[in-house]
């Protein structure tokens, strides 16, 4: 190794990413060079003077990065997830496509229809459904969970914090799939193995353990509406 | 990509963590990166206030975007250029009010404490000096290469040069802040 080869490496061997077999060779060469031993010290008091630490940060500047986080995380809350369009309105739109085109008589036709329907569903809506809700929620979201897959009905406190949430779920290996409906339940689910019932009892507990959080979780059975 | 040390792979845990969403990791990448972030942005932007608040700025930005750290550079690298990027767009929002050359005596050089500093007085007047006519890129490099230990290639990488220009930043800035550091120069202890 030449003199002005080492001259050129002695910064990579100060700052410490020359290679070992280069750095090998260069140490060789320092022990017989006085000059080049020299220029070593010089590079080092360079590195010295420049790797000094500053004064210490802000005491609050760690709170204050965290502060801008929960901002963040409070703004992708569930409650304020993007609003999937509820059903009526997809059926309203698939309804004003097929309408318009229609020629007047018929139109009346499908009016007298649609009337009697409504007439006969209004009846038919009296009977009392209990749980009617829960029941059309855990329905939705493209219909039964995917194999693998079970669902969970989750009523979250109204103040619980976003960013807590997101972390309860995610702990959970949970995630939402819908909602929330208008009484505030979302659609969860969750991995389920062998024995969904067993997991998503365990599931359920597991979120309920957070009544801080979380003011009803319910395992959907599979097949539910 | 450079050898990774015990100290990556713990960044790389750390950043993991981070991207599912654990707080406690996010403390601990904080806490490793602030002081070496602060001294950094004191170096490129020379006001304390800004540095910190762009400290602030990478360090949330790592907290959106660790899911999107795949390994392929060390973390510091991948922090560094987070930060290149935040520095860069502070300095071009702020030069057309600071055209003006800049005083040594107005610029924040990173330094000791006042204890330290008073023992080398002359030795960092003089690096002051030099440090205030370089330019942000090559001031950038002296940090990335001698406070950081990243190798050329990753400065390069900070950077987003080509290796050739690393190479010629680090050469030049390094040619004129070594005459400081002859035995006979005062440089800083």
């Amino acid at each position: 190794m030449t003199h002005d080869e080492v001259l050129a490496l002695l910064p990579t061997l100060v700052n410490g990413t020359l290679e070992p077999d280069r750095r090998e060779e260069l140490e060789r060469h320092l022990e017989d060079c006085a000059p080049c031993r020299a220029e070593l010290a010089a590079e080092r008091r360079l590195s010295a003077a420049l790797a000094t630490a500053p004064p210490a940060p802000a005491e609050d500047l760690l709170a204050r990065t965290l502060a801008r986080i929960d901002a963040e995380e409070a703004e992708r809350a569930p409650a304020r997830a993007p609003r999937r369009e509820p059903a009526w309105e997809r059926i309203a739109r698939a309804w004003n496509r097929w309408w318009r085109p229609l020629p007047v008589p018929a139109r009346v036709l499908v009016a007298v229809q649609f009337a009697l329907l409504l007439v006969l569903g209004g009846a038919v809506l009296q009977q009392p459904e209990p749980e009617g809700e829960l029941r059309t929620l855990s329905g939705t979201a493209g219909g039964a969970p995917a194999a693998g897959r079970g669902r969970l009905l989750v009523l979250f406190e109204e103040d619980a914090p976003a960013g807590e949430v997101r972390r309860l779920l995610r702990a959970a290996g949970a995630s939402i799939v819908d909602g929330p409906s208008a009484a505030g339940y979302y659609a969860v689910e969750v991995s389920v193995g062998d024995d969904p019932a067993v997991d998503l009892t365990a599931a359920a507990a597991a979120l309920a353990a957070r009544p801080d959080l979380v003011e009803l979780a319910s395992p959907v059975p599979r097949g539910a509406p | 990509m450079e050898a990774a040390s015990p100290q990556d792979d713990q960044e790389r845990r750390w950043i993991r963590a981070i991207a599912a969403r654990d707080r406690d990791a996010f403390e601990r990448l904080f806490r490793a990166y602030e002081t070496r972030l602060l001294r950094y942005f004191l170096r490129l932007v020379r006001d304390r206030r800004n540095a910190e608040e762009l400290t602030s700025d990478v360090l949330l930005e790592v907290w959106r975007r660790a899911d999107g750290f795949r390994g392929d550079s060390r973390p510091s690298t991948w922090i560094f250029g987070i930060a290149h990027h935040k520095g860069v767009s502070a300095l071009r929002r702020r030069r057309p009010e600071t055209a003006a050359v800049e005083a040594a005596s107005e610029i924040e050089e990173p330094a000791p404490s006042p204890e330290d500093r008073a023992a080398g007085a002359e030795g960092w007047r003089r690096l002051k000096e030099v440090m205030a006519t370089l330019s942000p890129e090559h001031r950038e490099v002296l940090e990335l290469f001698y406070a950081e230990g990243l190798s050329v290639r990753e400065v390069a990488e900070v950077q987003g040069c080509p290796l050739s220009t690393a190479k010629t930043r680090l050469f030049y800035a390094r040619k004129r802040l070594r005459p400081l550091f002859d035995d006979s120069g005062g440089a800083p202890a």
